[in-house]
C-alpha cells in the first residue's frame, strides 16, 4: 500500500518537473521578449516625441530651427523656456533632458534616465559644421 | 489509476498552457515587427524633416551669395571688381540669368547636406531639378525633386518614399532683381543727363532718396555710391549699387567676412557711365567652393567600416586635424591625425570590433571646427 502511495506522488511529480522543464525557458523567452517590446514601444514613443518637438513651432518658426540657429548663433537666451514650455505638455512624466553636441539644451528638474531618441540636426550654412546630433531622454 | 489521472491531467494543463505561451508568444513577435517598422518610419520621418530644413538654408545661403555678386554663381568672363558685376557699362546693358543662377548654387550648398544627412541611416539623392516659385507677397517657395527616392534599409525590410521636398524662403529676391534692373536704367539716365562729376553725384544723391521713398513700403532700401571721377578731361563715375531687403534678417556665411551672423540679403552691381569714356576696372574673381569650406568627414563606405579591417575615413574642408574615436558610452578609445597628402584619416582595425556596434567618430580640425560621425561595424 505505502509503495502504492509512493510510485502515484513520484509520477505526478516527474511529469510536473517535465513541464516545468518545458516551461521555464518559454516563459523567461516571453517574459524578455515582453519587456524588449515595452522597451521599443517606449523608444518610439520618444522618437515620437523628438519629432513632435521638432515639428512644433514658437513665433511662427519651427523648433528646429530656433535649435539650429542657436547652436550656430548662440544668440538666443530663452531657449531653454522655450524648449521646457513645449516639453512639459508633450512628456506626460515631465522628466525629459535634451542635448546637442552633448551640451545639455534643457533638462528637467528630474533625471531622466529610461528612454532615449536622437537624429541629426541640421545648421544654417555657416562654413564649418552642416549639422549635430539631437538626443532626448525621457522617462 | 491514480498515476493515470495525474498524467492525463498534466497533460491537458501542459497543453493548455503550452497552446497559452505559444499564441501571446506569437503576438509578441509580431508586436516586436511592428515597433521594429514603426521605428524606420520614424526615422525616415525625421529624415524628411532635416531635408527640407537643409533645403531653406541651402536656398537661402545660394540667394545671398548669388545677390551680393550681382546675380552671377561663376563670375569668370563677367566684368567684376572686387566680386562685384557690371551690369552696365555705358549704353552696354549686361544682366545675368540669376534664376539659373540660383538654382545652380542652391544644388551646390544642399551637396555640402547630403553626405550629413545620408549619416541618418537614410540614403538621401542627388537632387537634380530646382523650381522657384514667386509668392504674392514677393517671398519664394522653393523645391528640388529627384528621380531617386530616399531609402531606408534593413535586414528585414526596405521604406521607399518620395524624396521631392519644398520649403519657405523669406527673402525678396525677385522683386531685389526687378528692383535692380530699374535702378540700373535710372543711374544711367541721372548720369547722361549731368554736366559734371559734381552734378552727377548730386543727382546720384536726388535719385537715392527719391528711390528710397518709393521702396519704404516694399522694405527695399538703395544705396548709390559714386566712386570719384575716373575721367582726365571731363567725367567718368562708376556708381555701387547696392539693394537691400530690410523685410528680414537670416542666418547667413558671408564669403568676404568669412564669418556667418544675422544679415539683410543684398543685390550689388556697378553702372558704369559719364560723358569720358574709360575702360571699367576689374580683377579676378574665385568660384565659390562650398564643398572645400564646410567641415564633414564619413568613414568607410557611408559610414560603416568593416570588421577587424582599417577604415579610412575621408575628410573634406579640414587640411590639417585630427580624428578621435569614441565607444557607444561615449569613452574615447583612439585618435589618428588627419594625413596632409591624401585628406583622410585612418582608424585601425583593431578598434573594428562588432561587439560595439556603433562608434562615434569627431574630426577635430586645426581651425577650430569640428565634424561628427557615426560608424556601424559590419
Amino acid at each position: 500500500m505505502k509503495g502504492q502511495i509512493e510510485w502515484a506522488l513520484i509520477g505526478p511529480i516527474v511529469t510536473v518537473g517535465m513541464v516545468m522543464i518545458i516551461i521555464i525557458p518559454i516563459i523567461f523567452l516571453r517574459v524578455h521578449l515582453m519587456e524588449w517590446v515595452k522597451y521599443e514601444f517606449n523608444y518610439n514613443n520618444a522618437q515620437l516625441t523628438l519629432l513632435t518637438l521638432l515639428s512644433s513651432t514658437y513665433e511662427k518658426r519651427t523648433v528646429s530651427e530656433i535649435i539650429s540657429e542657436h547652436l550656430v548663433l548662440k544668440n538666443n537666451p530663452d531657449i531653454s523656456k522655450i524648449l521646457s514650455s513645449k516639453l512639459d505638455k508633450i512628456v506626460p512624466s515631465e522628466c525629459y533632458k535634451l542635448t546637442a553636441s552633448n551640451i545639455a539644451l534643457v533638462e528637467s528638474s528630474c533625471k531622466a534616465s529610461k528612454y532615449f531618441a536622437d537624429t541629426k540636426i541640421v545648421f544654417p550654412f555657416n562654413g564649418k559644421e552642416v549639422g549635430t546630433d539631437l538626443e532626448l531622454v525621457i522617462d | 489509476m491514480v498515476i493515470l489521472l495525474a498524467v492525463i491531467i498534466t497533460a491537458v494543463i501542459e497543453a493548455t498552457v503550452l497552446t497559452n505561451f505559444m499564441y501571446r508568444s506569437e503576438s509578441v513577435i509580431r508586436a516586436e515587427k511592428e515597433t521594429t517598422i514603426i521605428k524606420a518610419i520614424n526615422i525616415v520621418e525625421f529624415a524628411k524633416r532635416s531635408v527640407s530644413q537643409a533645403l531653406a538654408y541651402s536656398f537661402n545661403q545660394a540667394a545671398y551669395d548669388v545677390a551680393s555678386r550681382g546675380g552671377y554663381f561663376n563670375l569668370t568672363n563677367v566684368h567684376s571688381l572686387s566680386c562685384v558685376p557690371y551690369w552696365r557699362e555705358y549704353s552696354e546693358e549686361k544682366y545675368p540669368d540669376f534664376e539659373e543662377n540660383l538654382k545652380n548654387s542652391t544644388l551646390s550648398v544642399f551637396d555640402t547636406y547630403r553626405a550629413f544627412l545620408n549619416s541618418i541611416n537614410v540614403n538621401v539623392p542627388k537632387y537634380e531639378e530646382v523650381y522657384i516659385n514667386r509668392n504674392d507677397d514677393d517671398t519664394l517657395t522653393v523645391s528640388v525633386s529627384s528621380s531617386g527616392n530616399l531609402n531606408y534599409k534593413s535586414s528585414a525590410f526596405e521604406i521607399n518614399d518620395v524624396s521631392d521636398s519644398k520649403a519657405d524662403a523669406k527673402i525678396k529676391l525677385f522683386k531685389l532683381f526687378d528692383v535692380g534692373k530699374e535702378v540700373s536704367t535710372q543711374v544711367a539716365n541721372e548720369l547722361d543727363a549731368a554736366t559734371s562729376y559734381s552734378d552727377a553725384v548730386d543727382k546720384l544723391k536726388d535719385l537715392e532718396d527719391g528711390l528710397n521713398s518709393v521702396y519704404k513700403k516694399d522694405e527695399i532700401e538703395v544705396s548709390l555710391e559714386p566712386s570719384r571721377n575716373l575721367g582726365s578731361s571731363s567725367f567718368a563715375i562708376r556708381v555701387l549699387v547696392k539693394i537691400t531687403d530690410k523685410s528680414s534678417e537670416l542666418v547667413f556665411f558671408d564669403f568676404k567676412e568669412g564669418n556667418v551672423k544675422e544679415r539683410n540679403a543684398q543685390l550689388n552691381f556697378y553702372a558704369l557711365s559719364g560723358k569720358e569714356t574709360v575702360q571699367a576696372e576689374t580683377d579676378e574673381c574665385k568660384n565659390i567652393d562650398y564643398k572645400n569650406l564646410v567641415i564633414s568627414i564619413v568613414c568607410g563606405n557611408n559610414n560603416k567600416c568593416e570588421e577587424n579591417k582599417d577604415c579610412i575615413c575621408k575628410v573634406s574642408g579640414c587640411s590639417a586635424g585630427y580624428i578621435e574615436l569614441y565607444d557607444s558610452s561615449g569613452k574615447k578609445i583612439a585618435s589618428s591625425q588627419v594625413s596632409h597628402e591624401t585628406g583622410n584619416g585612418i582608424l585601425s582595425g583593431e578598434f573594428m570590433k562588432p561587439k560595439e556596434d556603433v562608434f562615434g567618430v569627431k574630426l577635430i580640425c586645426q581651425t577650430g571646427g569640428s565634424s561628427q560621425a557615426q560608424i556601424e561595424i559590419i
